[in-house]
């Protein structure tokens, strides 16, 4: 196959949900919401031809001997100054993964939402979202440069938090959407900080420029020590916040208050493994900072201690199922850290598959247990920890773990209310300056 | 600290005001089971529509529907305007003595309901006088000739003053000031002239509006304005105050604990020292040291130390809270029962937890005392920080600052608004507002107060009740009038009980529809065998009867002799994989276990994904396939009848039934459903049963009458026990004659996918077989049709199926992973027939009736009577209730949507991340159902009925409180009574004929909404 036709390949897998998106959100808006069926038929049609795209792009990528597809669209906009926003593309050994990956599940995932939200209010934003989302999850594994890789960051972000607050007449939905949103916000100055940095350093944004050119996974890069571990903290602080590790994973089991699939797709899935992606783009900036590689290395294995601590004690299906993809999560992170891209890559694919079906099987939970324990032919043994500890520290890490690691406490402790205190001082000074009357 | 607050010294008080508020929490216990019941089973002993007032003032739940949604239900001619007036009629109601003449009192209400009011006030109210210019029009909903004569009064009364400014600015403005009125004109109607005469001209709608609005804000100046109750809890009292609620917080950590506590077994790690309570559990976990504090609830380890050194009791501790918080000892119930509905249903699961014997898995020794304690002392942290942190640092929690006062101008704006549209909807003009006395405006108003929207969505509802009542009574007095009475119709040569479930009603009409020799009954599912059960594959004993029964007998279901090595291997190989499923449960969410588990599971885990999802049934077939060879099933038999008397199974009940208790039992069934006497050679015995996947209120789409369960082992159990010799001899002794050729065989009827098992077939005689051969052909077609009949509800089934297709459609239903809608339950629930099948035979009643039998004539001092509607009407109207409530209000009565669900602690199911367990009926069962009160036809005379209710409470209860809608119809003349608020009354049944069709499909086909009755005449052949 030409080099031209494997391009046009790329770009409709990664196109394709976003005319959707854009010819779905066009009717809604002109002309009104669309039946279940039409939108059924948009999402079925745009999820198989991504999906096809990318498969017969594998296929002829591996038959083909390709090993990196540098596809270069353009500048979207340019800045004086010399600045261009590329739109460029890069297939390669860690997108072509990643693609599939994306497509296959969402696709399934789509498939269970027509039926499971049928005749729900809000059916179509949730499909609107759903694309958006696949829009921005495809963009962001397909991104050829830091800024577009950015702006697909941003697009599973949004609509993260706007299916996590999907019930828009409750009110925790929308607390707990706000909080996820919170801190990706939070965490997107390190990426946007990262590619300030890029650009200032390497004075580029593609990672085929900043990385050597050679295929992933042995890229290397020529900035020196500091700038990389510089640039590197910023992404691991950056995969911090999407991939839910310590200390922000606060977020995580209060993210599961959309609908079973969304929850499924996003915090089994693909969302949260958007860190883990980062970073193996970014991994010859890892090969170059011991010091980042070794943080990300401590934080995923606290994390992967704290969501299977915390994991233990959850009685309900949706954290205790949240905290076990942190804890994999955490330690694919600490896999990408010490240089094991392979092993990471792999054990990624198979966390997201399998957490998908037990996100979606969560419902099954109590169905599950009775039928376990009818084949076992009774009440089933307690899964009791097995580690031999005093019994006061077990319940005091109990405690522990029923508070959530007190991340919560911790920060409205020592971060919401001196801000908030602080806030106020200066609000009061800034009134007595100005001589305005507290309202 | 008070003196009452020692510990020990007054434990009675909180201890009574937690009984009293604990029959307002729900009823329902851990959903493995579930229970249909009366939501307001707290109220049943009140009549319905007081009850439902207390629901609102209680629980601040939803009555009746909307009053929208009614208007809807008026358009599409689901409700009549004559039934509307006819319920008008009857709403009780005297005049108020200062009522103005002009108030037509029928007509204002009728336009209330056809037009509705709205509610407004502050900036809304301001949105809609400005934004979209209420202020200068009409409310968009005032019908043209009310609009018109409006308009024309106004015009004619100010014509007449033209000529005088003074005069005009008076009757404007109610003051002769000129230039204010001019000012006003100016703003109010947004013009370049304040000539009246010009402006009459030009658009004189406008100016009728404005003067009538500026004439009821004068009115409201004089009428007093109550101001509302201050709020009970301080929670409410501070969210007024700050504007953040102190509840955020407190539930946060309650239900965390709760449903760490309350864990029946999903946590690996469970909550150490439950076996104290949940009191102590808590103090003790939560006062270790080395742990942060939550600002927001600084002090609480502190107390909790002190509380434990002081050796404070749960109850002590509550009576401290409140105390603390200037609760006066009169107050304390509401507050104990306010905290309580602050979370009904996590405090409904550890009120119902204590009064069951210890859970299996669960150490755990709940109680409702010790859920209000710790969240007393929780809650009181929370509020003295929020305070504190609003009011000021020494801010006291009994004297907190009363709440802002309302705006006098907001509330006078309100009630201006309300008087202006009971103006508008009579067409009134500012010239009659203005003749007032205030005493009669203030009587305008309260008339408007006491034809509420409650008042007015009762109308409706009765009036929606009314429609439905008529069209059911109509066809059934046309059936008695074209096909004669129910004389006895020779009986059928095959015979079926089914239960009286509203879901069988579809496939007893299929299968009579397909000849004369099919003859069905309905009788309660578990075959009046109340028994623990437990079959070769259950895990424990379960309760197969209705839940006010006790079963005193225990049955097992056995290998058979000849099969036990193949059950050792079975039990064997299922152990072997429960130990496999339950380590790799465990594993994929431990450590390093996740691992291996990720690495070597999971792109295996997109097989079963995307073929559950994909091709539902094929993945169906396939695991069965494979488990029926992995896991051949081996014969099994039950331990029916008592070897000796002694024996008693591991429930400390007796093993089996004896002989003559069998006899008993045997003989009411035939006796209650009128087969006695009248048995053919072959009775097919039917329970019923759901199978649906990925679903935690699985257990509510099975059998009721078998306390939520699949009620095979019942009819297998009747079968087996009215074919021995031993019984058959025994039943004349109880009043049966049974003839010697007639058989008895069991089946299991399955909802969902109208699956049909035979069961023991083959212990059936060899004489038999032919007719069972020839029953279950007639079963494949009528379940095929069945089938084919449900398929017409759901949305999502390909229009134009063959019954095959049908069948095939049903069956990927309960296998989908994704289908919230497996089947739709009772959702189609509204009519109850207590009689003979004759009286309903070739009547098409849509699934949506509960059929009993039940032969009157041989029942002559209503004896049978008594005992089937003590059993049946409870449960019937249960089911109906509960649909009733959780359809109204799907967020406090229901449980809301099932898309957020998550399933905790194997007791319930939560919106989500965390949230108070969701009770009732998820909106998914409930999207096509009418809210109705059961339609109870019951084929006996009131007399009869009258002594039922003397002799019965909870059947009176449900009869006088009109929770249920009774009619009696006479066995003998077929005369029709309701019962009406004022006990029977005759009721009239139209001369109307319902539509005439030789088969079922020929009526509903490609329709699908609800269908009224119609006569299916290939069904009443033979019997007519």
């Amino acid at each position: 196959m030409s080099t031209a036709a494997l391009h046009l390949l790329a770009v409709a897998a990664v196109a394709s949900p976003l005319a959707a998106f854009g010819l779905l959100a066009l009717f809604t808006l002109l002309v009104g919401s669309p039946s279940e069926r039409n939108v059924a038929r948009v999402v079925a049609l745009t999820f198989l031809s991504s999906l096809a795209c990318t498969a017969t792009l594998a296929l002829a990528m591996w038959s083909g001997g390709v090993v990196q597809l540098d596809v270069r669209l353009g500048a979207w906009f340019a800045a004086p100054g010399g600045y261009r926003f590329e739109l460029d593309l890069l297939v390669d050994r860690l997108t072509v993964p990643f693609m599939a990956l994306t497509t296959a599940l969402l696709g399934v995932v789509g498939a269970f939402s027509v039926s499971y939200l049928h005749r729900e209010r809000g059916f179509t934003r949730f499909f609107l979202l759903l694309l958006l989302f696949a829009s921005g999850m495809l963009l962001l594994t397909t991104a050829g440069t830091i800024d577009l890789l950015f702006a697909g960051w941003e697009l599973v972000g949004i609509t993260s938090a706007l299916l996590i607050g999907f019930f828009q007449e409750r009110r925790q939905p929308l607390r707990n959407a706000l909080r996820a949103f919170a801190t990706y916000r939070l965490c997107d100055v390190g990426l946007l900080t990262a590619a300030v940095f890029l650009h200032h350093h390497a004075h580029t944004a593609r990672f085929v420029d900043a990385f050597g050119g050679a295929p992933w996974p042995a890229g290397e890069t020529g900035l020196g020590v500091g700038v990389a571990t510089t640039i590197a903290l910023c992404c691991v602080f950056a995969a911090l916040g999407k991939s839910a590790q310590v200390p922000l994973s606060g977020w995580l089991p209060r993210a599961m208050e959309g609908p079973t699939p969304s929850s499924a797709i996003f915090y089994g899935a693909l969302s949260i493994h958007a860190g883990a992606y980062l970073l193996l783009r970014i991994s010859p900036l890892l090969d170059r900072s011991p010091l980042a590689s070794w943080a990300l290395v401590a934080i995923g294995l606290a994390s992967a201690i704290h969501g299977t601590l915390v994991g233990r004690v959850q009685s309900d299906v949706k954290s205790s199922l949240a905290y076990a993809s942190m804890a994999q999560v955490g330690l694919i992170l600490a896999e990408i850290g010490l240089g094991l891209r392979m092993l990471a890559l792999a054990h990624l694919v198979g966390h997201a598959c399998l957490r998908t079906l037990q996100l979606l099987r969560a419902p099954s939970a109590l169905q599950d247990h009775w039928r376990l324990e009818a084949a076992w032919g009774g009440a089933l043994p307690p899964a009791k920890g097995r580690w031999p500890l005093p019994e006061r520290l077990r319940s005091w890490l109990y405690r522990l773990a029923l508070d959530r690691g007190q991340h919560d406490a911790a920060l409205e402790r020592f971060l919401v209310r001196p801000a908030l205190w602080l806030l106020g001082r200066l609000d009061r000074l800034e009134r007595r300056v100005t001589g305005e009357a507290r309202p | 600290m008070t003196p009452t607050s020692e510990p020990g010294a007054t434990d009675d008080p909180i201890l009574d005001a937690l009984e009293r508020a604990r029959h307002l929490l729900p009823a329902q216990g851990p959903i493995d089971v579930f229970i249909h019941h009366n939501t307001l089973h707290a109220f049943q002993h009140l009549p319905f529509e007081q009850a439902l007032a207390e629901g609102v003032r209680v629980f601040g739940a939803e009555p009746y529907l909307s009053e929208a949604r009614y208007r809807e239900e008026l358009a599409r001619g689901r409700i009549t305007e004559a039934e509307l007036d006819a319920e008008l009629l009857a709403l009780e109601g005297s005049r108020l003595p200062d009522l103005p003449p002009e108030v037509d009192l029928r007509a204002l209400r009728k336009a209330t309901l056809l037009h509705g009011l709205e509610e407004a006030e502050g900036p809304a109210l301001a949105w809609l006088l400005e934004e979209k210019g209420l202020v200068r029009r009409l409310h968009a909903r005032v019908p043209e000739a009310t609009r018109r004569q409006l308009v024309f009064d106004t015009r004619d009364w100010l014509s007449g003053d033209i000529g005088d400014p003074a005069g005009l600015a008076r009757a404007l403005t109610g003051e002769p000031d000129v230039g204010r009125c001019d000012a006003w004109l100016l703003a109010t109607l947004d013009s370049r002239t304040a000539d009246v005469a010009a402006l009459l001209w030009r658009d004189p709608e406008a100016i009728a509006a404005a003067a009538l609005w500026a004439a009821c804000l004068r009115r409201s100046a004089a009428i007093p304005i109550e101001p509302a109750p201050p709020p009970v809890r301080h929670r409410d009292r501070l969210l007024a105050l700050t504007g953040e609620d102190s509840d955020i917080v407190v539930h946060g950590l309650l239900i965390r604990w709760c449903s760490a506590y309350l864990d029946q077994g999903l946590a690996h790690w469970p909550l150490p020292g439950r076996e104290a309570g949940f009191f102590a559990a808590f103090r003790e976990l939560y006062r270790q040291g080395l742990t942060l504090e939550e600002p927001c609830l600084r002090g609480l380890r502190a107390e909790l130390h002190d509380l434990a050194a002081r050796r404070v009791t749960p109850q002590a501790a509550c009576l401290e809270v409140l105390d603390s918080l200037g609760v006066p000892a009169a107050g304390r119930e509401e507050q104990v029962t306010r905290a309580l509905l602050a979370l009904p249903g996590w405090g409904g699961m550890f009120s119902i937890l204590e009064r069951r014997p210890p859970q299996p898995g669960s150490d755990a020794r709940p109680a409702l005392i010790d859920l209000l304690a710790v969240r007393l002392l929780i809650e009181r942290r929370a509020l003295l920080d929020l305070a504190r942190r609003h009011l000021g640092p020494d801010t006291r929690l009994d004297a907190l600052p009363p709440a802002p006062k309302e705006d006098v101008t907001r509330a006078r704006e309100r009630l201006a608004f309300r008087l202006r549209q009971q103006c508008e909807l009579l067409g009134l003009s500012a010239r009659v507002v203005n003749g007032w006395t205030d005493a009669q405006a203030r009587a305008v108003l309260a008339e408007e107060q006491r034809f509420s929207s409650f008042e007015r969505r009762g109308v409706w509802q009765r009036a929606y009740e009314r429609h439905h009542r008529g069209k059911i009574l109509d066809a059934l007095a046309a059936r008695r009038r074209r096909f004669g009475p129910p004389d006895r119709a020779p009986p059928g040569r095959l015979q079926v009980v089914f239960c009286i479930d509203d879901r069988s009603e579809g496939i007893r009409r299929h299968l009579e529809e397909l000849g004369p020799r099919f003859e069905t009954f309905g009788g309660p599912g578990f075959f009046a065998l109340p028994i623990e059960f437990r079959g070769i594959d259950d895990a424990r004993h379960s309760t197969l009867c209705p839940i006010v029964l006790r079963p005193e007998h225990e049955v097992q279901e056995r290998p058979h002799r000849g099969d036990t090595g193949l059950h050792a291997r079975r039990r064997a190989r299922r152990r072997a994989l429960a130990f496999l499923g339950r380590g790799s449960a465990i594993g994929s969410r431990s450590l390093l276990g996740g691992i291996l588990a990720t690495l070597g599971l999971g792109l295996l885990s997109l097989v079963p994904l995307i073929a559950r999802t994909l091709g539902p049934r094929l993945w169906a077939r396939l695991s069965r396939w494979i488990a029926g060879s992995a896991l051949p099933m081996p014969r099994t038999e039950l331990t029916a009848l008592r070897e000796d008397d002694a024996s008693v199974g591991p429930t400390g009940k007796r093993l089996g039934f004896s002989a003559d208790e069998a006899a008993a039992r045997v003989a009411r069934l035939l006796e209650d459903t009128g087969l006695a006497g009248r048995t053919g050679p072959l009775v097919a015995i039917v329970g019923h049963g759901s199978s649906t996947t990925n679903n935690p209120h699985a257990s509510a789409y099975e059998c009721g009458a078998c306390g939520g369960r699949r009620g095979s082992p019942n009819a297998r159990l009747f079968a087996r026990l009215a074919n021995d010799p031993s019984v058959r001899e025994r039943l004349p002794a109880h009043g049966v004659e049974l003839p010697s050729g007639t058989w008895f065989v069991g089946a299991l009827h399955d909802t969902t996918t109208d699956g049909f098992e035979w069961l023991d077939r083959e212990l059936l005689p060899e004489s038999h077989r032919p007719l069972l051969e020839e029953l279950a052909a007639a079963i494949e077609r009528a379940r095929r049709l069945n089938a084919h009949e449900r398929c017409r509800r759901f949305e999502s089934a390909p229009e134009g199926l063959s019954p095959d297709e049908a069948l095939l459609h049903v069956e990927a239903r309960a296998a989908h992973l994704a289908e919230p809608r497996p089947e739709y339950n009772h959702g189609t629930n509204a009519v109850c027939v207590v009689g003979r099948r004759a009286l309903t035979r070739g009547l098409f009643l849509d699934r949506r009736s509960f059929l009993v039998s039940y032969d009157p004539t041989r029942d002559p001092e209503a004896r049978l009577l008594e005992r089937i509607l003590g059993a049946v009407l409870p449960v019937c109207a249960g089911i109906n209730l509960e649909y009733y409530f959780s359809t109204v209000d799907n967020e406090r009565y229901g449980c809301g949507t099932k898309l957020p669900h998550n399933v905790v602690g194997l007791l319930g199911v939560m919106n989500g991340f965390q949230s108070d367990l969701r009770t009732g009926l998820p909106w998914q069962t409930l999207d096509i159902h009418e809210p109705v009160r059961l339609l109870t036809v019951v084929e006996a005379s009131p007399a009869a009925i009258l002594a039922v209710l003397e002799r019965h409470a909870e059947v009176a209860e449900l009869v006088r409180g009109r929770w249920i809608q009774v009619v009696s119809l006479d066995p003998e003349t077929g005369a029709m009574q309701w019962w009406g608020p004022r006990g029977f009354e005759p009721h009239v049944p139209r001369a109307v004929e319902p539509p005439s069709v030789r088969t079922s499909p020929e009526w509903y086909a490609g329709r699908t909404e609800h269908l009224d009755p119609a006569f299916v005449l290939s069904g009443l052949e033979g019997s007519a």
